[in-house]
């Protein structure tokens, strides 16, 4: 059996609209004129014919589409970064530059609520403004992790319930749950430093002149 | 139908009438110098199908020439009212309007999202109060970790000169 490695960030417009980019565009342009957000702005986007809300609703659309690129496992090392179960033992291994502990993590939730919003201008004068709610949570059970040197280095298991919610101007766009493995949506790369603010350790450093 | 006769050259540019079944049919006609008489007349909608009689008289009612004709049931054509006359001109009018009235809409909607994009923009505002929180299960088992410390032995090297 293989498994598959996903070449890109999973982000939150990918997770709710598609794996393809475009398409992903197209889908969130769909919902958008089917739930008539644009046409629900006043009376400058009502006198929009049919086809000019559809253009105005496929612009809002591409740039909304920008403001959910949101890489959703940044959002969870972010939180763990907080987290003291974490920064403890990150505090311990930066003590002791050789050790590292392995971390079994009690189950819990991430939960982030973001609202950016879109401005729409004609002729540079303020039109209207739509503001999109994003709504994400994470419920991770069985997570163990390795720190290092006062960083996450590494997720070795965890399973994670995925929920994102979309709405704009009050009206529910797109809903999506999913069960993802940890080490899958999250990427460490050389490693998430868990401490900030911590002054380097010393490092040993001897000048000898030359004879 | 089309009435022919030959009177006399004396009637020249003598009023004849024309009666159908009786009736006048039409304007008196005129005969011609050489005695001769050529006038066409439509017979009336409600005149009875069947055979009837044409008659020519002078004006003071003198019959000169009499002959059958036989007047033909009504075909749908020639009952035909002139709103349904005039079908197929405004089913060909609804015809050019069906083809022309999507090709218009096409080109007002091209226009529109001409317009748009030529004046309309949209502007990204990126979410300033993003708030994310942890909250560990109150009815999990709590976090607990290993500590890995490796205790590293150089070993003993020992070195003796000679054999």
């Amino acid at each position: 059996m293989t498994t598959a490695i996903p070449t890109q960030p999973l982000t939150a417009a990918l997770f709710l609209f598609g794996d393809n980019q475009e398409a992903s565009v197209d889908a969130l342009a769909h919902t958008l004129h089917e739930h008539g957000v644009v046409g629900s702005l006043g009376e400058g986007a009502k006198r929009l014919s049919g086809a000019g809300r559809k253009a105005a609703n496929d612009q809002v659309a591409a740039v909304a589409h920008g403001l959910l690129d949101l890489d959703l496992g940044g959002l969870v090392i972010a939180a763990w970064g907080k987290w003291a179960d974490l920064t403890g033992a990150a505090k311990r291994t930066f003590a002791t530059p050789d050790s590292s502990e392995i971390v079994e993590l009690a189950v819990h939730t991430i939960t982030s609520a973001h609202h950016p919003s879109v401005e729409l201008l004609v002729n540079d004068v303020h039109l209207a403004t739509v503001r999109f709610e994003l709504a994400v949570k994470f419920v991770i059970k069985g997570l163990v992790a390795t720190v290092q040197h006062g960083r996450l280095v590494a997720v070795h298991a965890g399973d994670c319930d995925l929920t994102a919610a979309l709405a704009a101007e009050g009206r529910q766009l797109a809903k999506r749950e999913a069960h993802l493995q940890l080490p899958v949506l999250v990427r460490l790369g050389s490693g998430l430093p868990l401490l900030h603010g911590v002054a380097a350790p010393p490092v040993s450093l001897s000048v000898q002149p030359h004879e | 139908m089309h009435i022919t006769a030959e009177i006399n050259r004396r009637f020249g540019t003598c009023p004849i009438t024309v009666l159908l079944d009786g009736s006048h049919l039409g304007p008196d006609a005129t005969v011609g110098p050489d005695g001769n008489l050529s006038v066409r007349r439509t017979v009336p909608n409600d005149a009875k199908p069947g055979i009837t009689t044409v008659r020519l008289a002078t004006t003071s009612g003198r019959t000169l020439a009499t002959t059958s004709f036989e007047v033909l049931p009504k075909t749908e054509a020639a009952v035909a009212t002139p709103v349904g006359r005039g079908l197929p001109w405004l089913l060909f009018i609804l015809l050019l309007l069906l083809l022309a009235v999507p090709a218009l809409l096409r080109e007002r909607a091209r226009r529109q999202r001409r317009w748009v994009r030529h004046h309309f923009r949209a502007e990204p505002h990126p979410s300033a109060e993003d708030v994310t929180s942890l909250d560990q299960d109150p009815e999990s088992a709590p976090s607990f970790s290993w500590r890995l410390q490796p205790h590293g032995d150089a070993g003993t090297q020992t070195l003796k000169e000679g054999n």
